[in-house]
């Protein structure tokens, strides 16, 4: 391969970089040393390393030192062949390479003998003591082993420092603060902070989950990474198919309520409605061998899902398709076509209020499409430079459940008039107050378009010798979201007061209702420009120092095109990595990174100058009601009178790890790692107009005079959370037929605020001693041990595997009204007293059999989820007496059964 | 090559040691903490019954909450007492609006768990439930009466009152109840009660004043910035009404809630930098 | 299998893939909101109105019809009174009419009342029919907000984009404050300064010229919404002499204001007010049920209702005939 000139370097480094754009980590880095049986270094050894996830070879003769190192390369089961004239050959075969991490192996060559080539099965060192970042690398072969539920969002929760549920809250932030990536690539809902697509379980390679300590080039959220690697195919056709049918009518749920004072509701049983169907096709084979490869894969997912006392089961089905396509015109060139889409639909989503009619339901659809293209450019043994360009649309509708006019499968039928499939705009929506009783028509519509423009370019240059080894990344991303909305109320809104007696449906008696303007369009976009550089540094062989940083301004527009934050971000990371014995079976590492918070668009949409105009007109239930127009009056403004933040220093949080990795018997790596995050100035909504009295209880005056309520966006430096988790953990790696891990994370989070952008600072934030307590991610103690094993000599291949997992319970927090707002809205306080929801933990178990038969093999799994499961969802209310309620419900215990074929 | 790894290595790190020096925060709004203190003849209030007879409390339970705002400027020559500048007048029969940037109170109206102690119990003034009783027994002379028209004459019986109307589970909860932590204290040479103070959040503009008044109680143990009609509302059977908490615009327009007894500040306190902690002396007596 | 062969199909099928999910069964959901009408504007100046005595504004409530009445133009061109006619503004505008008039040195009352189509709340009295109560209808009632003031506190563009009338105090800090300049203001069922009716409904208030006669005022009738039928909204508005609490206002002021697309009155429309006005509400809707939302109307609500009976009796409250 050409040596490039020292200019083009510089050239690449600087200029190509910044020009294009950076991109996340997709690959890992292989590297070794050749020796002889006395130890000693053999130079210029021929090494040659090929896999099923890259096409062709790649081929690198050792150095003086004996030796070798192939970076980026993407991750998967390689094997290594080492060849010089007069040794024999060897070969490594079953080396895992895992994205983002370093695969250190070394190969041991004797003298030539009759023997052609010795094969041997590495295993590698079971610690990897030139990483920094913390977290997991769940491979597809584990994740078909435990019961993961078949979806990436839960197998995320295995990871120690995980919490929370498939929206997960990692590291202590708030669960809208994660960055998930699909093949490095940012799919982060743009509008919500969240997991923006569903994909084929079959299809991920691997699912790589960072918690904090990682480089600069996986961006620069508050939270951790949820990166998704999709598999791409190989030389030999592929297929595999699969159903898996998950049912838990059978187990009834137990709604179980208890009150703040102990007084104790009525624990209710109910029949459960759990029903679950997932249909799945892959294949995957060569267009042209060693040039073309493609991947294809369908899922199709059902499910019926009903909350206690709803007879209609929340109803989702979903399509999940990907599309691979991947060339490599030669060993340096590679490129790689990706597209997703995921439309859905939910029907009937409102689970969450015991009496809603069905007619008072409604609908979601949504989905969206991933176009990616990428070019992967090997410059040179030691350099290398990855461009990649996408586009995403995610799109989000939410309307009343269309009407049929089959009236056997229809609860909302049609009018005669009506079309088939017509959403209903005829009907006024009605809510009863206090959600005590939905009916009619649901009331709102929603139209969300959501678009992401990202192009990125990095650029790494490695095994540069300067006072020891150098590898430098470099990279710069370009991206620009818009989220365009069209929401509006189908006619008026009616409201019933439902705690008074003499309500009546039929004569509608005692309501109030809500008049509103024409739908309300908006339109928000961001522009987002990062930069980063990072170097890992061993100045001796056993000593690693990562650093580097990265500067990203993003620009947050609401629909008028004013600037609602104009954030700069810098990230710098350090970590110090020591393998004190050199013998890979040690890392002390200490790391310290600062972390920000950008923005997402839905702070631009609070921020937005133009509104939906609202009235409220009050009813016969105000007993002086008549048609006088006197007493027909309410107004609310019908426009926004926000404004924009003057300045901020944007969230970020300041991370500090330490901590040791030992493999203390062959294959089992013990682990104990300290974090401290501090997160502050986290965005909080500031109420310009009111001056508060000393509790924050009572308005005292308005400063510019009026009633009107001015809100502006802020990052107060009282919005804080202060995060610590002590983790041990233990790691029994794919070897022998076994594998098992656990982890246990101690944690302490305490703060003024969990959620960014926080609602409840609105209400009045300037008093400090309001809000400052635990926070819902104080779950002191956090268990999740999972493990598989294949029984030996056994034909058909049974595994076994079970995940178990344990949250103790999270605070809850006491709300009041306020005076001013007359008890209407909520306020948290600390004056209070202070409880915890009950500890949580679930076992689940799945067996699977791989059952050899002509021209490929059938797979049949069995996996029993939620044994001894004592709750999935908590949550607390608060009743009309200001008492707060636990209620607990007891997820059905599942059993799946599902079939794959594979040939 | 060295040479240029040099300079990619220099340039991290300087780009490290920037961004650990950049800050941002432009915001104009700022923190200001202070004293306000009171006269001790201020807690002297002058009380009369529906039978004419006369008594004085001198107490500073009796004070009502003491209102501080932060205004552009004060003036003197609108009311009888200093009082903020006003605004335009723009409704017939209204007085220009004082257009307040910020402010705080000590002690806040907060309801006493009895409908008779609507508008009458201020925080930061008792320290146990055997204290208001006494006070209102004692002082006010209007004995704390339950539901049943009976004397409450146990702190512990008025606990579970307050437990019970305000879902309690602590005395740490009831917010007029503090243990030992009372807002005013004697100062030294005993003419003053003193409580440390601040107002948060404040735009800054440079000579803006900070000015206040303690609402005394009427002769009846009435206070004029208190709106009973407002507030939280009480749903206990056949029970039903609101608890009572200030009016909403007493900083825009304090010189129609000063009335006689109270004591307002002689001429504000001005600001001069974001860094100054205010002094407010509420020496002036008002007397209609 | 021939890989190659299975190449090429599964091409095709990657490249349906593609199409399948750049579709999407995506929609922005615009389709779904009535067009607006574009031979009428959304905002629209009307000119200087004459000011009713009290003796015009009987009359005019006598007029059979209003609209001619009211179209009258005094020496200097100024009509009595006023019938505009709307289209819906875009989303996130506010649309409206504006018209002036002259202050006469004491009070004025200014009404507007939107044009009332179908049954709706803006007849619906406190004792309801039952079963004819829908609260509000698809093709319901418009809605006109009424603002009012000094002309020249007014920041709007007469015709081309309404304003306010708010104005600035700057005090002695150097902050400049909004000052509210408006007169028209209407007190809430629950004391609020700045209320405006319901759907429908007749609005209406007071403006003290006093020691102002000859200055102009500028009056807004800010379309709060447009009736989805047409998307158009016809209303009648008027300047009358005196305070409004003197006069009888109500939804029997003015009649005849729901005009269709050819500026012809709707019959029904009126039929309605005029059995509201004369207290037939329930003969009303059972002699013409889809005017009152509900065509399918059954016995219990209407008996033995005998329609040729009562329409002979209250011809006025009949149509569609």
């Amino acid at each position: 391969m050409p040596r490039l000139p020292f200019l083009l370097r510089v050239f690449l480094l600087l200029v190509v970089v910044p020009a294009s754009a950076f991109a996340s980590v997709t690959k890992g880095t292989l590297k070794g040393q050749t020796i002889d049986v006395g130890g000693l270094s053999i130079p210029g050894v021929l090494i040659t390393a090929q896999s099923e996830s890259m096409m062709g070879v790649r081929q690198m003769n050792t150095d003086p030192e004996g030796r070798f190192y192939f970076n980026d390369l993407p991750p998967g089961e390689y094997s290594v062949s080492a060849e010089k004239a007069g040794f024999a050959k060897v070969s490594k075969t079953n080396v895992v390479l895992s994205v983002g991490r370093v695969s250190n192996i070394t190969i041991e060559m004797p003298l030539a003998t009759a023997q052609e080539e010795i094969v041997v099965e590495e295993k590698g060192p079971a610690v990897d003591t030139e990483s920094a970042q913390r977290g997991s690398v769940l491979t597809k072969e584990f994740l078909e082993r435990i019961p993961a539920g078949r979806s990436y969002q839960s197998a995320v929760q295995m990871a120690a420092g995980v919490t929370g549920g498939s929206n997960p809250n990692i590291g202590g932030a708030s669960y809208n603060e994660n960055t998930y990536l699909l093949d490095g690539v940012n799919i982060t809902d743009p509008v919500t902070g969240t997991f923006s697509l569903n994909f084929n379980f079959d299809a991920i390679e691997q699912i790589q989950v960072l918690t904090t300590a990682f480089d600069p080039e996986y961006g620069y959220n508050l939270g951790g990474v949820v990166n998704v690697l999709t598999q791409s195919g190989g030389n030999t056709l592929d297929f595999v198919t699969g159903v898996y049918v998950t049912n838990g009518n059978w187990s009834p749920r137990l709604d179980a309520r208890y009150a703040s004072d102990g007084y104790e509701l009525a624990p209710t049983d109910f029949d459960s409605r759990f029903e679950l169907y997932r249909v799945g096709m892959m294949v995957s084979g060569p267009v042209v061998r060693d040039k073309a490869w493609f991947l294809a894969s369908y899922s199709m997912a059902r499910s019926l899902i009903a909350n206690v006392g709803i007879d209609l089961p929340r109803d989702f089905d979903g399509h999940y398709m990907l599309a691979k396509l991947t060339t490599q015109p030669s060993v340096s060139h590679r490129f790689t076509v990706l597209f997703q889409t995921d439309p859905s639909a939910i029907d009937n989503l409102d689970q969450g209020d015991r009496y809603v009619e069905p007619e008072a339901q409604y609908r979601q659809a949504q989905g969206g499409y991933f176009v990616s293209g990428q070019w992967d450019w090997y410059i040179s043994s030691d350099m290398y430079l990855e461009t990649k360009a996408n586009v995403q649309k995610s799109f989000l509708e939410v309307t009343g459940v269309p009407c049929t006019h089959n009236k056997e499968i229809g609860y909302h039928p049609c009018q005669p008039t009506e079309l088939e499939n017509s959403l209903d705009f005829v009907t006024p929506g009605r809510y009863g107050i206090n959600n005590a009783f939905d009916s009619d028509n649901f009331p709102y519509f929603v139209f969300d378009d959501r678009w992401r423009f990202n192009a990125s370019t990095k650029f790494s240059w490695n095994q540069i010798q300067m006072l020891g080894t150098h590898d430098i990344k470099a990279g710069i991303e370009v991206d620009r979201t818009l989220w365009d909305q069209l929401s509006g109320y189908n006619g008026n809104l009616l409201f019933y007061d439902l705690n008074q007696l003499s309500y009546n449906p039929d004569t509608l008696q005692n309501y109030y209702w809500i008049e509103v303007t024409a739908p309300y369009n908006f339109i928000a976009t961001a522009e987002h420009a990062g930069v980063f550089i990072q170097d890992v540094y061993k100045p001796i062989e056993n000593l690693t120092f990562r650093y580097g940083g990265r500067y990203d301004r993003q620009i947050t527009r609401n629909d008028q095109g004013d600037a609602i934050v104009d954030a700069h971000l810098w990230g710098p990371r350090v970590s110090v990595i020591w393998d004190p014995w050199a013998n890979q079976k040690t890392k002390l590492q200490a790391s310290f990174g600062r972390f920000n918070d950008g923005g997402r668009l839905a702070v631009a949409s609070y921020m937005s100058q133009s509104g939906l105009g609202q009235k409220l007109t009050l009813g016969e239930y105000f007993s002086n009601f008549t048609s006088d127009v006197a007493n027909n009056y309410f107004y609310v403004p019908n426009e926004n009178t926000n404004t924009i933040m003057d300045g901020t220093i944007a969230p970020r949080s300041d991370d500090f790890v330490v901590g040791f990795e030992r493999e203390v018997i062959q294959d089992l790596v013990i682990s104990t790692f300290f974090e401290g995050k501090f997160t502050r100035y986290i965005y909080a909504w500031d109420e310009l107009n009111l001056v508060w009295d000393e509790d924050g209880y009572n308005v005292l005056g308005y400063s510019n005079g009026t009633v009107e309520n001015l809100y502006r966006m802020r990052t107060p430096s009282i919005a804080r959370r202060d995060y610590y988790r002590l983790e041990l953990g233990f790691n029994k790696r794919s070897a022998d037929r076994w594998e098992t891990f656990g982890n246990y994370s101690y944690t302490f989070s305490r703060g003024t605020v969990q959620n960014s952008p926080s609602a409840f600072m609105q209400v009045p934030q300037e008093i400090e001693h309001y809000v400052n307590g635990y926070l819902p991610t104080d779950i002191r103690h956090d268990v999740a041990v999972g493990g598989w094993w294949d029984i030996p000599d056994d034909p058909w291949t049974t595994s076994v595997g079970f995940t178990l997992m344990l949250e103790s319970g999270y605070p809850l927090s006491r709300y009041y009204g306020t005076a001013y707002y007359g008890g209407g809205s909520l306020l948290k306080d600390t004056r209070g007293s202070y409880a915890r929801t009950e500890t949580w933990w679930n076992l689940n178990i799945l067996v699977r059999q791989d059952i050899p038969v002509r021209k490929g093999a059938l797979r049949a799994t069995g996996q029993l989820s939620n044994i001894l499961n004592n709750r999935t969802g908590e949550f607390a209310g608060i009743t009309g007496d200001n008492r707060w309620i636990i209620s607990s419900r007891l997820d059905p215990i599942q059993v799946q059964l599902g079939g794959e074929y594979t040939f | 090559m060295h040479t240029s790894t040099t300079y990619t290595l220099l340039a991290s790190v300087g780009l490290l040691l920037g961004g650990c020096a950049y800050t941002e925060d432009a915001l104009n709004h700022f923190d200001f903490n202070g004293t306000v203190r009171i006269p001790v003849e201020a807690v002297q209030v002058e009380m009369r019954d529906d039978d004419n007879e006369t008594w004085t409390i001198d107490d500073p339970r009796a004070m009502g909450p003491i209102y501080m705002g932060v205004f552009p400027s004060v003036v003197d020559n609108l009311y009888d007492f200093s009082h903020p500048e006003i605004g335009p007048v723009t409704s017939d029969g209204q007085s220009g609006d004082a257009y307040p940037l910020g402010g705080n109170t000590v002690g806040r109206f907060e309801w006493g768990c009895y409908q008779q102690l609507i508008c009458q119990t201020v925080t930061g003034r008792y320290s146990s439930y055997d204290d208001v009783l006494e006070f209102f027994r004692d002082e006010v002379r209007d004995p704390i009466l339950d539901t049943n028209g009976q004397e409450v004459t146990s702190g512990i019986e008025y606990q579970e009152q307050c437990f019970e109307y305000k879902y309690a589970t602590d005395d740490y909860e009831i917010a007029f109840i503090d243990d030992g932590q009372l807002d005013f204290a004697l100062t030294s040479d005993g003419q003053y009660y003193e409580a440390e103070t601040s107002i948060p959040h404040v735009p800054f503009y440079e000579g803006m004043t900070v000015w206040g008044w303690a609402d005394m109680p009427s002769e009846g143990f009435g206070f004029t910035t208190c709106n009973s009609s407002i507030g939280e509302s009480v749903y206990y059977y056949e029970e039903q009404y609101d608890v009572g908490s200030n009016f909403s615009d007493v900083l825009n327009f304090p010189g129609t809630y000063i009335d006689h007894g109270d004591y307002v500040e002689n001429e504000g306190y001005v600001l001069t930098s974001t860094e100054d902690e205010f002094v407010l002396e509420l020496g002036f007596r008002y007397e209609d | 299998m021939k890989i190659e062969r299975f190449a090429s199909r599964s091409q095709i099928a990657l490249v349906g893939t593609v199409l399948l999910g750049l579709s999407s069964c995506d929609r922005d959901g615009r389709d779904l909101l009535p067009p607006n009408n574009e031979d009428y504007p959304a905002v629209e100046e009307y000119g200087e109105v004459q000011i009713l005595t009290s003796a015009q504004f009987d009359e005019f409530s006598a007029a059979d019809d209003q609209v001619a009445w009211c179209a009258e133009e005094d020496d200097e061109g100024r009509p009595r009174c006023l019938f505009p006619m709307l289209s819906n503004p875009e989303a996130g505008v506010t649309g409206g009419a504006t018209f002036t008039f002259e202050g006469t040195g004491s009070s004025v009352c200014v009404l507007a009342d939107p044009e009332a189509v179908f049954w709706g709340l803006s007849i619906a009295p406190s004792g309801r029919v039952d079963r004819f109560s829908y609260p509000d209808n698809y093709n319901d009632d418009g809605d006109i907000d009424l603002f009012g003031g000094l002309s020249s506190y007014y920041t709007g563009s007469p015709g081309v984009e309404l304003g306010d009338f708010k104005g600035f105090y700057t005090d002695s800090s150097g902050r400049e404050i909004e000052i509210e300049y408006a007169e028209c203001t209407q007190t809430g069922y629950l004391g609020q300064d700045d209320a405006h009716a319901g759907r429908g409904t007749v609005e209406y208030c007071d403006i003290n010229t006093d020691e102002r006669e000859g200055v102009h005022y500028t009056i807004v009738a800010q379309t709060f919404s447009v009736p989805l039928d047409d998307g158009l909204l016809s209303f009648g508005a008027m300047v009358v002499e005196g305070r409004c609490s003197q006069k009888a206002i109500d939804e029997c002021t003015v009649l005849g204001e729901s005009l269709d697309e050819d500026v012809n009155e709707r019959s029904c429309s009126r039929a309605l007010e005029l059995a509201h006005c004369n207290n037939l509400n329930l003969e009303y809707c059972c002699a013409n049920p889809e005017m009152c939302g509900e065509p399918d109307i059954d016995d219990d609500v209407c008996g033995d209702f005998d329609r040729d009976a009562f329409c002979g009796e209250h011809p006025y409250a009949c149509c569609g005939d």
